[in-house]
């Protein structure tokens, strides 16, 4: 088992490679870096001896291979580099924005399971019948709408009805619960609506499958009582994709908060990702990036040791 | 929509094996639609939403310049006249005075056309990449998933603002981008489904008869692999339809004036929200019915092929 975690650990190293190179080549193509995007604010035309000041200061005028070389040899030694338009060093802007992304995406996920679960096995158990039309329709509907319109909704009747409206600066979890919540809440149902929506379906599925196996049939055959042998037997085995799933919408609740963040006004992850991106302030971008990466690769081991525990005849 | 029932039927052995085969396809037809019919009318609401773009796309349904503002004409409610009475609007005029009705309708070309564009592309390229790969297997297998893997490990939405945010904001460059971004999961799916029917026998007995490489994966694999892919491609149909709205939302999509739903619903449609909420409700609703109709209609499709999950008769 240890000699599998650490060959995994090994193997994420050329993929995180293969992506920190695709996207560091990926903002330098882009036209005009960033102090053309500044000047471009500036009025009159621009010193060409300040700009070749500026470009040698932020160490953009040598050749890519060398910036890519000093960067990756920061980012090792914990230097990400000074985000040119926060003028902070990358890892404290990350810092500050990564514990809103993650309590987003916690609790999104938190209420995706909240909701699909008994939604999913009573869509399974009842297959056919208007309580699994009723639990596949609103769960298709959850990843029908799209999250912006969701969000958008939000915020228009919320101001409408209720006269509220999104927080604007981040209110800390420990410092006032209620605030935080309030903030937090309506991002996280818009996303966790999606999430949900995803689960029930392949919970759906997988709970119908293993509901027909034959263990199943053992167990009732038993005399066991019907509750019993869905939650005893059937449920834990239909879990092993669902896991799976559960570990992609880490990635779905990253992609899905750079919009909510957008509209919701929440200074997470996503919502600087797209600044920065609109801004070409190529360290903050690449840290991010690689954050997500990171992220990523490290969720899918988890999920993956995960399945030895959840199904022993699964082992390393 | 029965081509699953037909290519599948054709290949022997292990294949599963529809109750509906051999009958007309008119009452295949027929049979789906009784026994699924959340279905049935999906795939009817899909097919009435082609006719739509395909109505925008040959300017029939246009029946005003999705374009052209008419500052007279700003903001009026359904079914009213234009100032200067030379024009009827059906679904009102938004904030510059454009027909609503119109631009709905041009929207929706735009979403199918994107939509199906990257399904086929992404869906063709990527089932043909992952059924050679899995089925050759090997070195050559092994790069081609390292690749896949590494392509899936950053969110579809996070790269396409990266890559689209080069290239410049504009509906080509985002279809390309996204079209390319789809490819990874074809070749997932695909590739589970190949590894099991490789195993069969009828596989084993097609190759002991001689039969070449190509032959055996066109022949006897990838009929009995068209059920998910199927199934699959309803679902990045939907996914792609999503994503070309949220580019458009945030302003790196379609441009102005170009009416996509998602950039209609993020400018004037919410602006004007508290006064007129149909210039944002309309287009919203629009993409949520087109994605839950797609979304419906395939889930439903995966259902009646696959034989496991019938329901207890």
């Amino acid at each position: 088992m240890q000699q599998y975690i650490i060959r995994r650990l090994i193997l994420m190293l050329p993929t995180i490679f293969v992506i920190t190179v695709f996207t560091f080549g990926l903002v330098r193509v882009m036209p005009g870096d960033f102090i053309m995007a500044q000047m471009a604010e500036a009025r009159g035309t621009p010193d060409q001896e300040l700009i070749d000041e500026w470009r040698a200061e932020l160490g953009l005028d040598e050749n890519a291979m060398t910036q890519y070389v000093k960067w990756v040899g920061g980012v090792v030694t914990g230097d990400w580099g000074l985000s040119f338009w926060q003028n902070e060093p990358v890892l404290h802007v990350i810092g500050r924005a990564l514990p809103i992304s993650i309590e987003l995406g916690m609790l999104s996920i938190i209420i995706g399971i909240l909701i699909s679960i008994p939604v999913g096995v009573i869509s399974a158990v009842k297959q056919d019948t208007w309580l699994d039309y009723l639990g596949r329709g609103i769960s298709i509907a959850g990843i029908s709408v799209p999250n912006f319109f969701l969000a958008t909704l939000f915020i228009i009747y919320g101001a409408k009805w209720f006269g509220w409206f999104p927080p604007q600066t981040y209110q800390n979890p420990f410092d006032s619960p209620t605030g935080n919540i309030q903030q937090f809440l309506p991002g996280a149902l818009v996303l966790g609506a999606a999430l949900s929506a995803q689960n029930m379906r392949m919970l759906r599925t997988t709970m119908l499958e293993t509901l027909r196996a034959d263990y199943v049939r053992t167990a009732r055959a038993k005399g066991l009582r019907e509750t019993g042998v869905i939650f005893r037997h059937a449920f834990r085995n239909a879990l092993i994709p669902v896991v799976t799933l559960l570990g992609f919408q880490i990635t779905v609740a990253i992609g899905g908060s750079v919009i909510v963040e957008q509209v919701f006004s929440m200074n997470g992850i996503g919502r600087n990702y797209i600044a920065a991106v609109q801004q070409r302030d190529y360290p903050l971008v690449q840290g991010i990036l690689l954050i997500l990466v990171s992220a990523t690769l490290i969720t899918n081991l988890l999920v993956d040791l995960s399945y030895s525990w959840l199904d022993p005849r699964i082992r390393y | 929509m029965v081509a699953g029932a037909e290519v599948v039927g054709d290949a022997g052995g292990a294949a599963p094996a529809l109750a509906t085969r051999g009958r007309p396809p008119h009452a295949r037809l027929w049979r789906f639609a009784r026994r699924r019919p959340l279905g049935a009318i999906s795939g009817v609401v899909s097919i009435f939403i082609l006719l739509i773009a395909l109505g925008a796309y040959t300017k029939v349904l246009l029946l005003h310049d999705p374009i052209v503002t008419h500052g007279a004409d700003r903001l009026l409610p359904f079914f009213s006249d234009s100032a200067d009475g030379e024009r009827y609007y059906i679904l009102g005029t938004d904030d510059l005075g454009r027909d609503m009705f119109s631009r709905l309708a041009e929207g929706a070309k735009i979403s199918i056309f994107f939509g199906m564009g990257v399904t086929l592309i992404s869906v063709t390229v990527g089932g043909a990449v992952g059924l050679v790969s899995s089925y050759v297997g090997g070195k050559f297998d092994l790069v081609i998933q390292r690749l896949v893997d590494a392509l899936q490990t950053v969110p579809l939405l996070v790269l396409a603002i990266a890559i689209v945010s080069i290239s410049g904001p504009g509906i080509m460059k985002g279809f390309w981008v996204l079209a390319i971004l789809s490819i990874p999961r074809p070749v997932r799916v695909i590739r589970g489904s190949v590894l099991a029917v490789r195993e069969e026998t009828y596989i084993e007995a097609a190759r002991s008869l001689g039969a070449s490489d190509r032959r055996v994966m066109l022949r006897h694999v990838l009929p009995n692999v068209m059920a998910p892919m199927i199934v699959l491609a309803s679902y990045v149909l939907a996914v792609a339809i999503i994503i070309e709205a949220s580019l458009s939302f945030l302003g790196v999509g379609a441009q102005a004036p170009t009416p996509s739903w998602g950039a209609m619903l993020s400018g004037n449609g919410a602006v004007y929200f508290s006064t007129n909420p149909r210039l944002a409700l309309m287009p919203g609703l629009a993409i949520s019915l087109v994605v839950f109709a797609t979304n419906m209609f395939g889930d439903s499709l995966r259902d009646e092929l696959d034989p496991r999950l019938r329901g207890s008769r």
